[in-house]
């Protein structure tokens, strides 16, 4: 059991760090590649908030589908883009659950239960389980297309021009700057713990030392991200992002935003 | 003449400190530091773990503020005042580069590449400048082949080779290094000595924080000794100082180990790594 957790928090992280760090789809000559970063950060932002906003099952579906097919127009392998279902569930399911109950959504009643007392599954509720979940793997992978076809520093580069303050791009930096130090030091953390571990460990255990880990990776990351930001500043990074990349609107550009424009609006239209 | 002197004096002091301190929460961490670093010099800053030595490199690079004292670079007055002009501060950190002691805290970009052209680039320089820079960098550390890797990934010499790199990129003439020789292996430390020696041949600034007293002859002309109390003990040569052993000893710098040979005990003093 202890095994199990363990590999898979040793998992969890190594493959946040890979994510958050990885450039291998940058370079590769896909569609979204060939975009100015800046269409990618305005038209994502765009989708999202459509997402977001939408409360049609078909038009999240269709959202959902045209992400997937351009990941794939990206040179993104599928499997990649649907390996957020392996942690989507984790977040969102416990907020999804309940909704399905006839308690929360009233409706048409689908199952019914008469312990711990009367309740049932209602199809509106399944409905609205169903679109919620749509809503945030569609979010998600919207942000996982710009993150995986765009440079970190070019992202930040586009938010600052399309006005985003310099004081919320400076945290941003730094958050990305320090997560993986922060994660190669909770690895140590975990390897220092198993390199003192002799025989099975009770899962009572594991679980206070889980809780020992956060609070003292907590303590560290004080320190630690205190010392990247010193690092940032001795090399003169004030807030402002600076690439040898300068940005250039080309059709392709206009094309895609055009496109967005005529789906949000349709969708308007639609509702 | 003395005034011409002094005047001539004055040209050639890259860091005059006089009487500063750091307090840090409720702990006093620097306490009352008076000095002269002139240009060009090679100065290793020596004393046990927690005497306040990475705060004096800290604070030389302008990441910290005297609690009290004033610092001095090339006579101007650093404070945060000084820095409310970013031109100021861009110059200041073109003159100035700052190794760190853990190379994971320095290197944050995607690659070795942009890890070279960050300073450079953010200090303002023209592009064809920052490129040319960047390529003479990684040539000049040998990291060529590595430009496209993610830093993350290398091996803890090529890490601190690309961190060297990312400072040089620079081009700065004040070198800060924190603890460099730290988790090196017999060849990269002997490599960095090499650098350190290359760059003050270049005549520029080296300031080394250091509680390693093995390579002092070989790092520098001139040391501070920092005590655990925080205070500034000795401005000295490496030669004078290493002759001093009950000093050494007193300021935790070198202990004295006791070990037996068959029935005899033995004692001598040891290094303190």
């Amino acid at each position: 059991m202890a095994s199990i957790v363990e590999k898979n928090i040793t998992s969890l992280i190594t493959g946040l760090a890979h994510g958050l760090t990885t450039s291998t789809y940058v370079d590769k000559k896909g569609i979204l590649q060939q975009l100015d970063p800046r269409t990618k950060v305005l038209g994502g932002l765009s989708l999202i908030i459509l997402a977001s906003w939408s409360h049609s099952t078909e038009i999240l579906i269709f959202l959902y589908i045209g992400c997937l097919l351009l990941g794939l127009l990206s040179k993104i392998p599928l499997k990649k883009i649907l390996h957020q279902w392996y942690i989507l569930p984790f977040f969102s399911l416990f907020l999804a659950l309940p909704l399905i109950f006839s308690f929360v959504t009233r409706g048409h009643e689908i199952v019914t239960f008469s312990y711990p007392f009367v309740f049932s599954i209602t199809s509106e509720g399944v409905a609205l389980a169903v679109r919620f979940l749509i809503r945030i793997a569609t979010t998600v992978t919207i942000v996982q297309l710009v993150l995986l076809t765009t440079r970190w520093d070019f992202i930040l580069k586009a938010l600052g021009s399309i006005g985003i303050p310099h004081g919320f791009l400076f945290v941003l930096a730094l958050t990305y700057r320090y997560i993986y130090v922060f994660i190669s030091s909770a690895l140590d953390m975990i390897l220092a713990k198993k390199s003192r571990t002799v025989g099975k460990e009770k899962v009572s255990s594991l679980r206070s030392w889980i809780g020992a880990l956060s609070g003292s990776l907590f303590m560290k990351s004080i320190v630690m991200s205190r010392d990247v930001h010193e690092a940032m500043i001795s090399r003169g990074f004030t807030g402002k992002v600076k690439t040898l990349k300068t940005f250039s609107f080309q059709i392709a550009d206009w094309v895609s935003l055009f496109i967005i424009l005529i789906i949000t609006g349709g969708a308007i239209v639609i509702r | 003449m003395e005034q011409l002197l002094y005047d001539k004096m004055k040209q050639n002091i890259t860091y005059e400190a006089k009487h500063i301190g750091f307090r840090y929460e409720k702990s006093q961490v620097l306490s009352d530091v008076s000095f002269r670093i002139q240009k060009g010099e090679r100065v290793a800053i020596l004393g046990a773990n927690g005497s306040g030595k990475s705060t004096l490199l800290k604070i030389f690079d302008a990441l910290l503020y005297p609690s009290h004292g004033e610092l001095y670079f090339e006579d101007s007055l650093l404070n945060e005042k000084y820095f409310e002009n970013e031109e100021r501060e861009f110059a200041f950190r073109r003159k100035v580069g700052f190794v760190f002691q853990d190379p994971d805290v320095q290197l944050f970009n995607q690659t070795v590449w942009d890890e070279v052209l960050f300073g450079p680039l953010h200090l303002g320089l023209p592009e064809s400048e920052v490129v040319d820079r960047a390529n003479w960098a990684m040539d000049t550390l040998a990291i060529s082949r590595l430009r496209d890797r993610s830093p993350f990934t290398l091996s803890g010499g090529e890490k601190k080779r690309v961190a060297l790199a990312s400072i040089l990129s620079i081009k700065p003439s004040v070198w800060l290094f924190d603890e460099p020789f730290a988790g090196l292996d017999p060849r990269s430390q002997s490599n960095l000595l090499d650098f350190m020696i290359n760059t003050h041949n270049r005549g520029e600034t080296i300031i080394v924080s250091t509680h390693d007293i093995m390579l002092l002859n070989e790092l520098a002309d001139r040391v501070l000794v920092i005590s655990e109390d925080h205070e500034l003990v000795a401005d000295t040569t490496p030669e004078k100082l290493l002759k001093q052993k009950d000093f050494m000893i007193q300021h935790n710098l070198m202990h004295t180990h006791m070990h037996t040979h068959g029935k005899k005990v033995h004692s001598h003093e040891h290094i303190h790594k």
